[in-house]
């Protein structure tokens, strides 16, 4: 087993790997950029080290400055957490390079399964199906529309280069084919230099859903059930469960195998996950493989919460060279997970990222809740990191227990000097349709108005006016002044008297 | 009737029904936390942050957030039309364009590519 461990990442998956360390009696090694000398997880470490400044390129992204840490400390092993280095290929071989363990699959799978192209022909090998899909040698009009019949309409019609959804066009019937490749490939040509025209099969309101996997350096592999991430919004996930709502035992048994199938022809190691859009529900859905992520996710608690199994303790082992503890069989699902991801964000402007100071932040604790988090009262949400600012993960013996928790436990989550999407996030979850499970990767899409629109609201109830009010009495905020009563009691007809304070349009 | 009762936490108390409040004034801007729904309220002598400044016949523009400034897309003496993006900040691995609010000069600007830039500092004058 490893003696210490280097974590080369910042936040809550940073405080989540150094508290597994510590559970395992692992010496625990931070890295933290200017920014966040003071940041939790640079306090809950046994050992600190400074990398570089606050833009990420400069610190968290210095592969250099993170392995010369992990030289100077002595540590033995890496764990990157997820984004920053953590499906960086090169990363993963210079830590080899340097005989530091990297806490993940082998370079070689990272690249593989990074290159879109590759780990496509590597799902077709694997028989696990793929959007059917072609793009034509011969460009022409003509030869376009015949292969999206070959397809079969309807269909999507993708740029081969660039992304971002510029230039993709639903076709749904035979007379708009040909209009729409002209536009498809004029808005192509004009954004990426390139006009050619990719035909794929258009998945009817996918929802996404994705498989967890564990593989060990011995041959085995098993896969840790579902996750449903279908809440998102530009390509970032809001609300995350387990199981899906449009999963059968057939159903879930087809998806794992095939997970475990791809694992296996890629030679995978350690934690990953398989990404799929699901078409329908039930047994008769059809599911296409999306992508590998060569990391622990943000989502993983979910499945730990379902499962029992501590992704993050599972992931050392196996980087140790243990073998895996568990048979496919022995796996279960019990219960229900829920998570939702507390943002630093204007939810009633676009979801505008806020940076500034948590003047009061308070975790709810209660039966069923988690929170993985990686800020504390007094600190800051900075410009340079993502503005996710906690997960909270609620559990519970079915889905609506589940749901009921979370929203229990937002409604008890106080976060004031930064906007957040908290109040957003219990609307979204009191929706008829999520409530009823009726959700796709287009549900923020198609409700997200009506949404902000409900925490959007321009009253003000008095008992706010009377709490500001009172609030204001004591400017140098909460710290020193304990003694209950005294003399801070207002009354709703003073505070509203006050002529120094005004009332402005409030966002929930 | 609201008691302060420690630590930012305040009971309100009324015929129907008791609930705990949280809250806390900052320079100006007083946060209230109820039950899932947070408030903000802002005293008279700050001025709204992202908003524009207008004044007279010119307009400043200033970033909604603490942001990089990633371009500066005019230059002084331009003329320039409604939407035309002025300025290309990023926060936060998103990028937040400054659109012009009407069509008008661009008078003077207050930043170059690179700098990190504050809320509420005038980044660019319209006339």
């Amino acid at each position: 087993m490893f003696q210490r461990i280097l974590i080369a990442n910042r936040g809550e998956i940073a405080v989540r790997v150094i508290r597994a360390c510590r559970e395992l009696g692992i010496a625990s090694v931070a890295v933290y950029s200017d920014a966040d000398a003071r940041a939790p997880h640079v306090l809950l470490a046994d050992r600190a080290v400074r990398i570089g400044p606050a833009p990420p390129a400069e610190s968290y992204l210095s592969s250099g400055a993170i392995l010369k840490a992990a030289r100077d400390t002595g540590a033995d092993a890496i764990h990157p957490g997820y984004g920053f280095l953590s499906e960086n290929a090169g990363f993963a071989s210079a830590c080899a390079g340097a005989g530091v363990v990297f806490i993940g699959p082998p370079a070689r799978v990272i690249e593989q399964l990074g290159s879109k192209i590759a780990a496509r022909q590597l799902a077709q090998n694997a028989s696990v199906p793929i959007v059917p899909g072609e793009t034509p040698a011969d460009q022409s009009n003509e030869a376009i529309a015949a292969a999206a019949r070959r397809v079969g309409l309807p269909v999507l019609l993708k740029p081969s280069a660039g992304g971002g959804g510029i230039g993709m066009k639903d076709v749904r019937d035979e007379r708009a084919l040909i209009p729409a490749i002209d536009q498809a490939r004029r808005e192509a040509t004009s954004s990426f230099g390139d006009g050619t025209l990719y035909v794929e099969r258009l998945v009817e309101r996918p929802r996404h859903v994705e498989i967890q996997v564990l593989a060990d350096d011995h041959g085995n592999v098993v896969h840790l059930f579902e996750r449903e991430c279908s809440i998102q919004r530009r390509h970032q996930k809001v609300v995350e469960e387990t199981p899906s709502t449009a999963l059968t035992p057939a159903l879930r048994q087809r998806m794992g195998d095939a997970a475990v199938a791809l694992a296996r022809a890629a030679g995978y190691r350690n934690a990953g996950t398989v990404e799929f859009l699901l078409e329908g529900s039930g047994d008769a859905a059809s599911f296409y493989f999306l992508e590998v992520n060569t990391r622990l996710q943000v989502e993983h608690p979910v499945t730990e919460q379902v499962t029992g199994v501590d992704l993050v303790h599972a992931q050392i082992a196996v980087a140790a060279g243990s073998r895996l503890p568990w048979s496919q069989g022995s796996l279960t699902q019990r219960g229900h997970a829920i998570e939702v991801r507390v943002y630093a964000e204007d939810a009633a402007a676009s979801d505008l990222p806020q940076a500034g100071p948590l003047l009061l932040y308070r975790e709810p604790s209660m039966p069923g809740i988690r929170v993985d988090a990686g800020v504390a009262e007094g600190g800051e949400i900075g410009i340079h990191y993502d503005p996710m600012i906690a997960k909270l993960i609620a559990s519970g013996e079915t889905r609506d227990i589940a749901r009921r928790r979370a929203v229990e436990a937002l409604r008890d989550y106080p976060i004031l000097g930064i906007r957040t999407n908290v109040s957003f996030l219990i609307e979204l979850l009191e929706h008829p349709r999520f409530i009823a499970g009726d959700i796709d990767i287009r549900f923020l899409d198609t409700e997200g108005a009506a949404l902000r629109a409900r925490i959007g609201d321009t009253t003000t109830p008095p008992e706010v006016v009377d709490v500001a009010a009172a609030a204001r009495l004591r400017p140098s905020s909460f710290g020193a002044q304990a003694e209950p009563g005294a003399d801070v009691s207002v009354d709703a007809r003073r505070a509203k008297a006050d002529p120094w304070a005004t009332l402005r349009g409030f966002r929930g | 009737m609201v008691e302060a009762i420690g630590s930012g936490r305040y009971r309100i108390v009324s015929d129907e029904r008791n609930d705990l409040a949280y809250a806390v004034s900052d320079r100006g801007r007083t946060w209230v936390f109820i039950a899932g729904r947070t408030y903000v309220i802002e005293s008279q002598d700050r001025d709204g942050r992202g908003r524009p400044h207008k004044t007279d016949d010119h307009l400043a523009l200033s970033a909604p957030m603490p942001a990089t400034v990633l371009a500066v897309k005019v230059a002084p003496g331009q003329d320039v039309q409604t939407g035309d993006v002025l300025l290309m900040l990023e926060a936060m691995k998103m990028e937040l364009p400054i659109t012009a609010p009407r069509a008008g000069r661009v008078k003077s600007i207050g930043c170059r590519e690179g700098e990190i830039v504050q809320p509420g500092v005038p980044l660019l004058e319209l006339e």
